[in-house]
This record gives C-alpha cells, structure tokens and sequence, in this order.
C-alpha cells in the first residue's frame, strides 16, 4: 500500500504526493520541533525535509520503512541548521514561539494550554544539553516510536552505538532535570518505580 | 554477570532485559546504594516527562504549502533539465566544430567520393544483373544474389532511377556509336 503510494509520488502523480506529506507531515515535524526548539524554524526545516525526500525519491530503497528514512533527511537538515546558529544563541533564549499561544476556541482550557506550555520549556531546556546527533537519536526514541534498529538506520550509527549514546543522553538528562527540580522547586525528586518501555 | 555499575547493566535494567536473578540482584543493589538510587529514580522521573510531553501543533495549513513547495521545486527541475539538455548539445556542437571544423572540406570530398564510386559499382552490378537475365537465367541464384545486393547495400537513388540512368545511357552510346559510324 505504501510501497504503491511511493512509487506513484515517484512518477509525479499529485494524489500520492499528498498522500505521503499528510501521511509523515506530524513525525517530520514534531523531530524537527524537538531538535530545533520553536515552531518558525520547524516549520521550515520539516518542509525542506519533505520536499527534498519527495524529489530524491529514486534513492529510496522500495521495500524499507519510509520512516527512519526520512527521519533520516529531517534530522540531517535539523543538524545542520542547529550548527549553523551562533554557540551564544541558546533554545533558551530563544524565548517562546507562539506554538502555544492558547487561543479563544481552541479545544484545551487556558490553564491546560499554560501547562503544556511549561512542560513543554522543560522539555526544551533538558534537550539543549544535548548535542544535536544524541537530540534526534532521543527525538526518535521518545516521540517517533522507531526501534533501535530504525534508529540506527536514521542515524547511520550501529545499534550498539545507538543504545550507548541514548542511555549516555538519557543520563546526561536525568541529572539535568533532578538539578532543575532542586533549583527552581527546591523540593527533591520524587522516588518513582521504573517502569520500563514496553 | 556485568557490574552493577557498569553502562551495560544500566542499559539492559532500562530495557528491562535483567533476568529474573539479575533483576533481584538489582533490587537489591538499589535499597543499599543511594547514589544508584537516586540516579534510578531521576532516570524513571525523565521518562515520566520526556513521556507526557505535548505534541506540538502542526503550523496552519502546512501539509498545503509543503505540497505547493514541492510542485514548485518540481517545476524548477524540469526548466533545469531542458536548459541542461540545451546546454549540453550546444555545448556537444561547439565541441565537434572545435574538432573537426578545419577537416570539414576533406571531409565532404571524400564524402562525394564515396558516393560516386558507390554509384559507379552499382551501374557494374545492374549492368551484370540485366545480362543475367537477358542470357535467360532469370532465376538462377546468382542473378538474384546480386539483385538483391545491389537493392539492399548499393541503391543510391531508388531502383527505378537506376535503371532509368543505366538504360538511359545505354541508349545514348548506342547513339554515340551510330553517330561515329
Ligand atoms: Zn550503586
């Protein structure tokens, strides 16, 4: 079925082309929102990504998980815009980017939008610890739901170094979120049982 | 068994791919080592976040302008490739003219001079043909042979304007032959 969509979006039919962008427009943009930090940026990279996997097509290999593959473009055009901005300019600083402006009508509450809102700056802050290959690898891992092996095929990593550099990152987070608690709550992380990924 | 310590052990505890002995081995370990404890707990705290994180909303009408790009960049491939396919063949002119331009009389003489002694073996060939014929070995392999030779390697104009020119001069040195006597 997909197979079928791929090689018509290859010969140009429209129907399938938009079939496959509204198929992988949320996965693509939502590596690309975590790797990047805001909206504005996102939304151009995820669109570059898309455009570049629909015109390279023919260096698809039918058959493969369409994916990690164009996981694979995003994260590589994400990698190197993150390169491209100035060491100085931080996610943080950034600020917020209108991604979760609450507004009349929409379908959550103001005081749930103000929630996501901060979880979602937490989540931000934890990530810009990271550098940007350990940023997809983790993007991939929590949000995209591919296996280690589609991770190490998105990345072009082996699957041992894929699981070490995630469970180094992992760390490498832990730390930082336990150090923002007692920073800004002033209270200690709260003993939770592990539960581990299905 | 690994290190409880070590970053394989750790792996594997968050996979939850400890067997049965290793995982009580790891309980264990957890309830008299603080600073695993702490780590264990911060670990299953980030998951806990990183898990209940919001998707974030996709821009408004992205899926539309992302296929408007994209018939845009399509465009822009096909102008390339037939300004590419101009250029190279006038690129591919200039190259054989660079090449071969100072050749290009020796060239066409001896272009007419193939010609002409093509016609003149073909004219041979019919002339031998029609004497076949006329000796009343009409279908004799070797009359057909050479026919067939002469239509398929030799034609240079047609068949019948061959014939036409060959019987055309036949007639003027018969002509020719009169006239002198
Ligand atoms: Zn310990």
């Amino acid at each position: 079925m997909e197979e079928d969509c791929i090689l018509a979006a290859l010969n140009g039919d429209q129907q399938a082309i938009t079939e496959l962008v509204q198929t992988y427009q949320r996965s693509v943009f939502g590596l690309c929102y975590r790797m990047l930090g805001n909206s504005t940026d996102a939304e151009e990279a995820a669109q570059d990504a898309l455009v570049k996997a629909i015109m390279n097509l023919q260096t698809f290999e039918v058959g493969r998980p369409f994916k990690p593959w164009v996981l694979r473009i995003a994260a590589n055009l994400c990698t190197d815009r993150l390169r491209r901005r100035k060491p100085v300019v931080s996610l943080d600083a950034m600020g917020d980017d209108g991604a979760w402006e609450w507004q009349a009508g929409a379908d959550i509450s103001p005081e749930a939008h103000m929630e996501h809102r901060e979880r979602n700056q937490q989540i931000r802050d934890l990530l810009d610890t990271l550098g940007p290959l350990d940023r997809s690898i983790v993007t991939m891992f929590y949000w995209q739901d591919l296996s280690y092996e589609e991770i190490a095929q998105a990345t072009d990593l082996t699957l041992s170094a894929v699981k070490s550099r995630l469970f180094r990152a992992r760390r490498a987070m832990a730390e930082n979120l336990r150090q923002q608690q007692e920073h800004t709550v002033g209270m200690e992380v709260k003993e939770v049982t592990y539960v581990g990924r299905a | 068994m690994w290190d409880v310590h070590s970053d394989e052990w750790w792996m594997h505890a968050l996979e939850g791919t400890l067997t049965g002995e290793e995982q009580r081995v790891w309980e264990l370990h957890l309830c008299e080592c603080t600073a695993c404890r702490e780590e264990w707990a911060a670990l299953a705290q980030l998951d806990l976040v990183l898990n209940a994180a919001p998707e974030p909303p996709l821009p408004v009408n992205f899926a539309q302008n992302t296929i408007a790009k994209v018939l845009h960049a399509q465009r822009r491939r096909r102008v390339w490739t037939i300004f590419g396919s101009i250029a190279t063949l006038f690129l591919a002119a200039v190259i054989l003219l660079v090449a071969f331009g100072p050749a290009l009389p020796e060239i066409s003489r001896a272009a007419a001079a193939i010609n002409v002694s093509r016609d003149v073996l073909f004219q041979a060939l019919m002339r031998i043909a029609v004497q076949v014929i006329a000796a009343g070995k009409m279908f004799t392999p070797v009359a057909l042979g050479v026919a067939a030779a002469c239509f398929f390697f030799l034609m240079p104009n047609g068949v019948l304007a061959t014939l036409a020119i060959v019987m055309m001069r036949k007639k003027q040195a018969a002509q020719y032959i009169e006239v002198q006597s």
